[in-house]
């Protein structure tokens, strides 16, 4: 995904992913492409894919459970039929026996509304180590891996130090 | 900042909070724009971080839930999401 520039790219990857996963992407493709240009845009602007449908604050260890697939999708999708953003969907809705509206939000108050949005994310990591996502690629450099890929969602143990040189 | 859209409809004053890149927000838009109705409204994500500190406070005065499009109606009434029928019923 290190290399994804459009949306029919990355809806390309995300299907594999859905797949291998379980979980069913809105058929709608529409709909669909233009939330992909929205996580396309919030990765350029954050460097990570945070859900479009939310406001991130631009600090990746706040902004940690909006990483799509979102921390509440899965839970959203049983509950509702889809996640927040109508990205990924139930079985039900995917075979079209219910169709997708807008869902309440999930996502904890203070998560929303106790942050400073106009901070500065100033959690400079001085790189001892290199981890190298094995799904799409993504370079972390820090101590640990981080705990999910800012960049396709993998979790922490898709990971693997590599050398820092 | 906030920008305006003109309609023909103006009997109620309506103001949405939107993100750029959220569908949902794009489609009650549309809708509005389809229907003919006159609005107002602020993308929260192409705001500098202390405006939207700012705008964030409000929102949470009126839909203390949160999520985008929240969309209020004559500064009283707040319909949250994408929710065609009960923007017809209220504006219609």
């Amino acid at each position: 995904m290190e290399n994804m520039k459009s949306p029919e790219e990355l809806s390309i990857f995300l299907e594999k992913n859905a797949k291998k996963k379980g979980y069913y992407l809105n058929k709608d493709t529409v709909f669909v492409n233009a939330l992909l240009g929205g996580l396309l845009k919030n990765l350029d602007r954050y460097g990570y894919s945070s859900c479009p449908c939310r406001l991130s604050t631009g600090n990746y260890t706040l902004d940690l459970d909006l990483i799509c697939p979102c921390a509440y999708m899965e839970n959203d999708v049983q509950k509702y039929g889809s996640c927040f953003c109508a990205l990924y969907v139930s079985k039900e809705v995917y075979e079209g026996e219910k169709l997708v509206s807008s869902i309440p939000e999930s996502r904890p108050y203070n998560k929303i509304f106790n942050v400073n949005y106009s901070q500065v994310d100033v959690s400079k990591v001085v790189a001892t180590k290199k981890w190298k996502c094995s799904v799409c690629g993504y370079e972390h450099l820090g101590e640990d891996p981080p705990e999910k890929c800012p960049k396709c969602g993998a979790s922490k143990e898709f990971f693997k130090q590599k050398n820092i040189l | 900042m906030i920008k305006h859209v003109e309609g023909t409809n103006d009997k109620h004053s309506v103001f949405l909070y939107t993100l750029s890149t959220c569908v949902w927000c794009k489609k009650t838009k549309q809708f509005l724009l389809d229907m003919g109705i006159k609005y107002a409204y602020i993308d929260v994500d192409l705001l500098e971080g202390s405006q939207q500190d700012k705008v964030m406070s409000e929102i949470s005065a009126v839909n203390p839930q949160g999520g985008f499009p929240t969309m209020v109606i004559d500064k009283t009434e707040t319909i949250v999401g994408y929710q065609p029928e009960s923007i017809k019923e209220t504006l219609g």
